[in-house]
């Protein structure tokens, strides 16, 4: 996989010609890889001003100022090369450059060599990136890149992850801004096939993002799809076929008998604890131990006799019932994909083909995703001085997507986790029989038959409804771009460029009639419709000149971009019969509704590179943009940036250095904004249409005027150094400082104004770290490679200033001087070992002046959760983040494993929280064992006496956010050429792939990469999938 | 060199700026404030959406199936009372057990944001509505009156909740005034400044109505029955005997009683019942599960109909009742030895609406009892017994005869209150204006369900009052921790 696209665009090392007197020197210029004729390479007579570029053909021709010159030929991406003149004939072949480094960076409205690029950015190549058996490529993401931290992502086929660079640049959750080709994606991320991309490339500083303007501040990531190579013309078909399942446990829950037992005891003590005498207690327990459970009696012995007064279960009885839920929920999920790639040139002309389908089934039932993809993309001469570019990509997707909300019952991660075990899933009469329908196929327990009542999640049961409710998504994508540039005059390129996303997003959202919460009302369906069209289009102006040992790039244009959304909406229920689920169907309206949204910004923008003698390096870059969203006073505002490099290797005092092959200094500095701030109409005060009485059209106050709210701006500062030596070893190191000012936040108001807030642009943030990347090459042989790329990282979060003193946000509290992530929350102080209880800490006052209560400055135990003081508990922010890649290849194989972790961050583990309760109807974690018992009186788990507050929301729950995962494990195997039949098959490979292997965290069932801040919750797990792949080559 | 000219020509395209308006753009869910105030016909769409709020959730705020516009106000300060039993601790289980009042605490915040975002909504409609185009004086000021006795009702059910009755808390701190918009928060007002507002602003549109009087369009609509009716309700609060009198028989002019049967017909519709004031529901606008019938309905699928929370009626008050009484007659006993229940029929809507049955919020039978306690009140004792036979008859089987007198009149009056205006929102609040407490001993209340603390809830205790909202106190600098109620 080291094919280079080579691409003809600007070359910065263009020449200018110099008419001189002298000898005419010729030659064609090739790839040493693809044997084609290489365009743009320019060629220097050495120690002079004299060169040209090589045309379409290769060719290059020049008049040598003096015999026996030396010739020069650089090309972005291949190694440099010098020769001596010999005769009038000189043909070179140059070499791709070695070792992985990328010498092109695919950038913000272009390309540069990675040595003239002074801004902070990764690639991550295709070749990693097809390691992992993603659909979505944010899922492939976490732990590869410094500085960018991702969640893993619902486990549910076809989801993406959430993605910070660099940390959280805003209130409203941003994204960063996503690039594909070009231009900012308005397209599902999901429907890009992973295949399809060749480059990904994460801007992280100012003089990478500059030129995104107003949307840059939370970052930038560019996808370069794929394009044909010159000369080379080939077919691939990739097939993977792999199987799904958890990748993280579920938490160890107590069994059948021993959740009786524990509920026996919880009711004994809390009849104690009413003033009961023991045997009293323990009596009552006994009695009315099933009733409390809803009537369930999973054993075969009378009710009141299923647990003795010595809270042990009755050894006579057996077992009626003992479903697991989880099992009969979790299934083995599966993930197929074929897809064909072509890819060459004809002529002039290169292409890439791709079509690809891809079928996902999830690890529960009723959750899947399929997708059927195809791309084309093309580059044309049209003639010699005008180029065409032109991409096309289409995509259907279709995905079951089960209920996700955390705290619903319907959602089978949350149900499976906590419903005691008591409770059966299908139903049982009193005997133990399990209860069939007339199909013959077991009835679901609904928590009602037989008399009984479930007093978990009562009248529902996810595992019987998700297979009859519908929670379909589909979604339909077309994209475009397009391109001509005009070479008007040497080094004088002028472009024009265009693209369309097209996305429709169709919901269907159906209840079913039979069972559950809309069987009263014979079902109910929602569908609803997005259609989101974005357009953009630019007209960039590029001249690039050298002189002496001057170069010189410059940038102007103009871009418009629009978008806009309609969505439509409509719901229905009361079907007639079962199996109905479109709106047709349903008898009686619950509302429809219908709206269009636009946004557009209107963008001016340039750019300077620089350099001198390949040593020194600047860039500045400047984009003003005028955006819809905010007040025409407020609306245009510009963004620039600023940067500098420094290539020391270069200078004559480290040439002796022979180890020493690169050595770079880079410093950066600019200014960029964020306008996601929730809202596209972010000035005018709003009645909200729609408060419809009965026939009468209704409006409501819905915003207040805000005609001074602009965008969230950031100021951010990168260094860094760039180090390669011993041909072996490249080490990055950057530290970079993000100042976010402008937040915007909605600003709570008295709500007894009408309004409970109002959108202000008040809080400042910075974000601020470093970031060490090394790869280190340790073999390098024709037969033997091996190579390992490490990242290290940390991210500092620091309120700078706020409207009010604090703003408190569920767990956690914002005030100067803490990070948006520090857990404010009550602090846990063990049980009373007397007693039992639950006791926190809280703030002791004396009584002050005047009456007033002061602070003492003492803390003091308390056992009433309400009384309690919350306080700062640390940040769920780890210290240390990072990943760990290695590669291996020799003699066919290959072999490449990929870790990540994360150091020093707290997550509240909610999901341990609501299964450590004193006696509430939900199930418990083994660690309930060590409760408090007058027998076990050296234990922080209170006793079991059902009180509601002894398992309530506390520093507790805490639990160190460390984790290690096996991400990838891949196993490759390249046919050796002589056993293929040469002319037919060019190249055939089988792989064995595994993703997401392990996961190391504080606590079994508990995965701390679901959550950038600490709290995961009901959330779809991650899944590991083991695949095997096979890729053969014509 | 004319080859090199003619390869600018693309450069045209550089100019192919966007058009002026490019970056205009227009919400299409709303409507800039200019355009909604510029005509009367637009602020009366104002006054609807006022309307629909106070019968329906509002999405921005999360609220839950207990919080769906004053009626769910209204059930929560029914249960607050002997009269009504609630068998499971679910949705309105805490207000129930008089503990879903303190500032963290979901039902003042609710209460408090409801009314408070419908009072800033009149508000601009009462400041507006003099500079609109309107096709009349009288269209503009009857929409003015109108958006007036909708402020003075939201505040007068505030002061309610919010602080003691009016008699003896006159220069207590009641709750903040605001007649424009402002981004600043205000201080407590004193109650009697907020009853000044209150009866100033129905005074001023009772005149305002009289003057401009015009067909009333539809059920939801206030007219100046409903301003004197309300006024009413304020006089009585006020102890102001007479007026209360003199406005509740003028409010009730040209309505009639609804009879025996009609009180039986299940109070979900109203084109069936001779209501003054009230909302109109349907399919598309029901809040289905979060809604009255839901919760008090035993005919429908709802929290109450499919057992999650069965409201209950109080053995007590059955007992109290005469055997003759259609009211007591629609209490179903038939599961009472078997399950407990004393199933009450008046809310049913099983028969055809269902989930999109209709809200009563004002009756001539209110009227009449409001007048019949002041007269009692005022010792026109024969006025009163008159009043109170004329509405027993229209419950009774049998001619009924009132022959109490003095206090014994007035606490029958009372207890005609508890039974003709069962499960509409006023046992609590006349509880607390007759600064009285409840004892739910020796009824059907079960202990365990209520709480021991709740059983027995003495007059002008600290519970009958929400405290602000920590929301409040956290943002408006006028109010702090020492303004608020204990």
């Amino acid at each position: 996989m080291r094919r280079r696209i080579l691409f003809l665009l600007i070359c910065l090392m263009g020449a200018q010609i110099v008419h001189g007197q002298g000898n005419r020197i010729s030659g064609i210029v090739t790839s040493f890889e693809t044997h084609a004729p290489v365009f743009g390479v320019s060629v220097i007579v050495k120690g002079t001003t004299v060169g040209t570029i090589t045309d379409r053909n290769g060719f290059y021709q020049l008049d040598l100022p003096f015999p026996e010159a030396v010739l020069a030929f650089t090309y972005l991406g291949m190694k440099s090369t010098e020769v001596a003149v010999e005769g009038n004939t000189v043909n070179v072949e140059l070499h791709p450059e070695s070792y992985g480094l990328e010498e092109v960076m695919v950038v913000a409205y272009g390309k540069v060599a990675r040595e003239a690029f002074v801004g902070s950015a990764a690639l991550i190549k295709s070749g990693r990136l097809e390691k992992f058996q993603t659909t979505n490529v944010t899922k492939a993401l976490q732990g590869l890149v410094s500085g960018v931290m991702t969640t893993s992502g619902s486990g549910q086929p076809g989801e993406g992850a959430a993605i910070r660079i660099r940390g959280i640049s805003s209130f409203n959750e941003v994204e960063p801004l996503i690039v594909v080709d070009g231009f900012p994606y308005g397209g599902d991320l999901s429907s890009l096939p992973v295949g399809d991309i060749e480059l990904v490339t994460v801007l992280k500083d100012a003089t990478a993002t500059a030129l995104y303007g107003s949307r840059a501040a939370a970052g930038v990531i560019m996808i370069t799809t794929r394009k044909g190579a010159d000369g080379a013309s080939k077919l691939e078909i990739n097939t993977t076929c792999g199987i799904s399942g958890r990748a993280v446990p579920s938490y160890q829950r107590v069994s059948t008998a021993q959740y009786y037992e524990l509920m026996w005891e919880a009711l004994r003590n809390s009849l104690l604890a009413q003033g009961k005498s023991a045997a009293e207690a323990a009596a009552l327990a006994s009695g009315n131990l099933v009733s409390t459970l809803g009537g369930y009696n999973a054993y075969q012995v009378a009710d009141n006799e299923l647990v003795g007064t010595d809270g042990k279960i009755n050894p006579a009885a057996s077992l009626l019932w003992e479903d697991d839920w989880e099992k009969e929920a979790f299934v083995t999920g599966y993930r197929r994909e074929v897809s064909l790639r072509a890819s060459g040139a004809i002529n002039q002309a290169n292409y890439f083909a791709s079509v690809s389908a891809l079928d996902e089934a999830g690890i529960v039932k009723a959750s899947d995703y399929k997708r059927y993809a195809a791309r084309l993309n093309l580059n044309a001469p049209v003639n010699k001085w005008i180029d065409l570019g032109m991409s096309l990509s289409g995509a259907i997707s279709g995905q079951n997507y089960p209920e996700n909300l955390a705290g619903s019952f319907l959602n089978v991660f949350k149900f499976t986790r906590e419903v005691p075990p008591v409770f059966p899933v299908y139903a049982y009469d009193g005997a133990g029989n399990r209860q069939t329908g007339p199909d013959g196929n077991p009835l679901f327990d609904f928590g009602k038959a037989f008399g009984r009542s479930r007093s978990y999640g009562s009248a529902v049961n996810p595992l019987a409804t998700a297979v009859l409710d519908k929670r379909q998504y589909t979604r339909d994508n077309v994209s475009a771009r397009s391109s001509l540039a005009f070479q008007l005059a040497r080094g004088l390129e002028f472009s024009v460029s265009g693209s369309v996303d097209y996305l429709t997003f169709n919901v269907l959202n159906h209840e079913n009639s039979q069972m559950g919460a809309a069987a009263s009302f014979k079902g109910r369906s929602t569908r609803k419709n997005d259609r989101s069209l974005t357009f953009s289009a630019n007209q960039l102006l590029r001249y690039d000149t050298v002189w002496g040992q001057h170069h010189l790039g410059a940038m102007a244009g103009h871009e418009s971009f629009s978008l806009k959304i309609n969505h439509l909406e409509a719901i229905r229920s009361g079907f007639p019969l079962p199996g109905l689920f479109e709106l047709n169907a349903a008898a009686k309206s619950e509302g429809s509704g219908s709206y269009e949204d636009n946004y557009r910004i209107e963008s001016y923008l340039g750019k300077v590179d620089y350099n001198y003698a390949g040593k020194y390096y600047a860039n500045v870059s400047i984009r003003r943009d005028g955006n819809s969203i905010f007040h025409q006073d407020r609306r245009w505002a510009d963004f620039w940036s600023a940067g500098v490099a420094w290539k020391i290797s270069e200078e004559e005092f480290l040439n002796e250095l022979s180890w020493l092959n690169t050595l770079r200094l880079k410093a950066s500095y600019g200014e960029q904004g964020n306008d996601k701030i929730g809202t596209y109409y972010a000035y005018q005060g709003l009645y909200e249409v729609g408060w419809n009485n009965v026939s009468y059209p209704g409006m409501l106050a819905n915003r207040l005027p805000t005609p001074d709210l602009t965008w969230e701006s950031l100021k951010s500062a990168n260094i860094g150094a760039e180090m390669k030596f011993l041909h072996r070893f490249l080490i990055n190191l950057e530290y970079y400082r993000k100042d976010n000012s402008n937040l915007l936040f909605a600003m709570p108001l008295s709500p007894s104004t009408g309004f409970g807030s109002v959108d202000a642009n008040i809080a400042q943030l910075r974000n601020e770290g470093f970031e060490l990347d090394i790869t280190t090459w340790l073999v390098k042989t024709p037969k033997v490679e091996w190579s390992v790329e490490m990242n290290f990282w940390n991210l500092k979060n620091r309120i700078m200033s706020l409207s009010q003193q604090y703003i408190i946000n569920g767990t956690k509290r914002w005030e100067v001087g803490r990070s948006v992530y520090d857990f404010w929350l009550q602090e846990y102080a063990g049980v009373n070992p007397e007693t039992g209880k639950s006791r926190w800490y809280k703030d002791e006052y004396k009584t002050g002046a005047g009456g007033v209560p002061e602070r003492t400055g003492n803390r003091i135990l308390t056992e009433k959760y309400s009384e309690a003081t919350r306080y700062y508990q640390g940040s769920s922010l780890p210290g240390l983040m990072g990943g760990v890649a290695s590669t291996i290849q020799a003699q066919g194989f290959d072999v490449s494993v990929f870790v990540n972790y994360a150091l020093g961050g707290r997550v509240l583990d909610r999901g341990y929280q609501t299964i450590m309760h004193s006696g509430q109807i939900y199930h418990w974690h083994q660690d309930i064992l060590e409760r408090w018992t007058p027998e076990n009186r050296e234990t922080t788990i209170p006793i079991l006496d059902r009180d509601q507050n002894a398992n309530a929301q506390s520093s507790r729950f805490l639990t160190s956010g460390d984790y290690f995962s096996l991400r990838n494990v891949t196993l490759g195997y390249q046919l050796p050429a002589n056993l293929l039949m040469q002319k037919k098959v060019s190249g055939l490979r089988l792989f064995l792939s595994g993703d997401n292997l392990l996961l190391a965290s504080a606590r079994r069932g508990l995965d701390p990469r679901q959550s950038i801040a600490g709290t995961p919750l009901d959330e779809y797990p991650s899944v590991r999938t083991i695949t095997f792949g096979l890729n053969v080559t014509f | 060199m004319k080859m090199k000219c003619l390869k600018m020509i693309p450069l045209l395209l550089l100019f192919s700026a966007c058009k002026k308006d490019f970056l205009e753009t227009e919400p299409t869910r709303q409507v800039s404030f200019e355009q909604v105030f510029s005509t009367t016909d637009n602020i009366q769409t104002v006054l609807d959406g006022v309307t629909r709020n106070m019968r329906s959730y509002y999405p921005a705020t999360n609220e839950t199936h207990d919080q769906f516009g004053v009626k769910s106000v209204d059930l929560a300060i029914d249960l607050m009372s002997e009269d009504i039993v609630v068998e499971k601790i679910h949705w309105f289980g805490y207000d129930y057990r008089f503990d879903n009042r303190t500032a963290n605490y979901p039902r003042p915040q609710y209460v408090w944001t409801m009314f408070y975002r419908l009072i800033n909504n009149v508000n601009n409609v009462i400041n507006s509505v003099d500079e609109a185009a309107a096709p009349s004086e009288t269209v503009r000021r009857n929409l003015k009156a109108r958006a007036l006795t909708l402020r003075a009702y939201f505040y007068f059910q505030l002061i309610q909740l919010f602080q003691h009755t009016y008699i003896g808390h006159e220069n207590d701190l009641g709750v903040p005034l605001y007649t424009e918009t402002t981004l600043e928060g205000k201080p407590r007002a004193k109650v009697s400044e907020v009853y000044q507002r209150i009866t100033a602003d129905l005074d001023e549109a009772i005149l305002l109505f009289d003057a401009n009087p015009m067909a009333r369009r539809h059920i939801s609509d206030i007219t100046g029955n409903v301003a004197r009716g309300i006024r009413a309700r304020v006089a009585l609060v006020m102890n102001d005997w007479k007026s209360a009198a003199t406005l509740a028989a003028a409010a009730r002019q040209g309505t009639t009683l609804m009879t025996a049967e009609k009180f039986s017909a299940g109070f979900d519709n109203y084109t069936e019942q001779n209501w003054m004031w009230g909302f109109e529901i349907n399919d598309e606008q029901s809040t289905t599960f979060g809604s009255w019938f839901s919760h008090m309905d035993w005919s429908v699928q709802g929290y109450c109909g499919a057992g999650y929370s069965r409201k209950i009626f109080s053995l007590a008050l059955f007992n109290r009742m005469n055997d003759a009484d259609v009211r007591k007659k629609l209490v179903d006993t038939s599961l009472w030895a078997s399950k407990g229940w004393l199933i009450p029929r008046k809310f049913s809507a099983g028969g055809g609406k269902g989930f999109s049955a209709d809200y009563v919020m004002m009756r001539p039978e209110e009227m009449l009892l409001i007048e019949a306690e002041a007269r009692a009140r005022l010792s026109e004792e024969t006025a009163a017994r008159g009043l109170l036979k004329e509405l027993r008859d229209k419950r009774y089987d049998t001619p009924a005869t009132v022959t109490a007198a003095g206090d014994a009149l007035v606490e029958e009056i009372l207890l005609e209150r508890r039974i003709e205006l069962w499960g509409e929102g006023f046992a609590a609040l006349d509880l607390k204006r007759l600064k009285r407490g409840i004892d739910r001993n020796n009824s059907n209340h079960n202990a365990v369900v209520v709480t021991a603390a709740a059983m027995k809830v003495p007059a002008e205790d600290k519970r009958w009052i929400y405290q602000i909202p920590q929301s409040e106190i956290d943002a408006n600098q006028q109010i702090n921790e020492e303004h608020q109620n204990p």
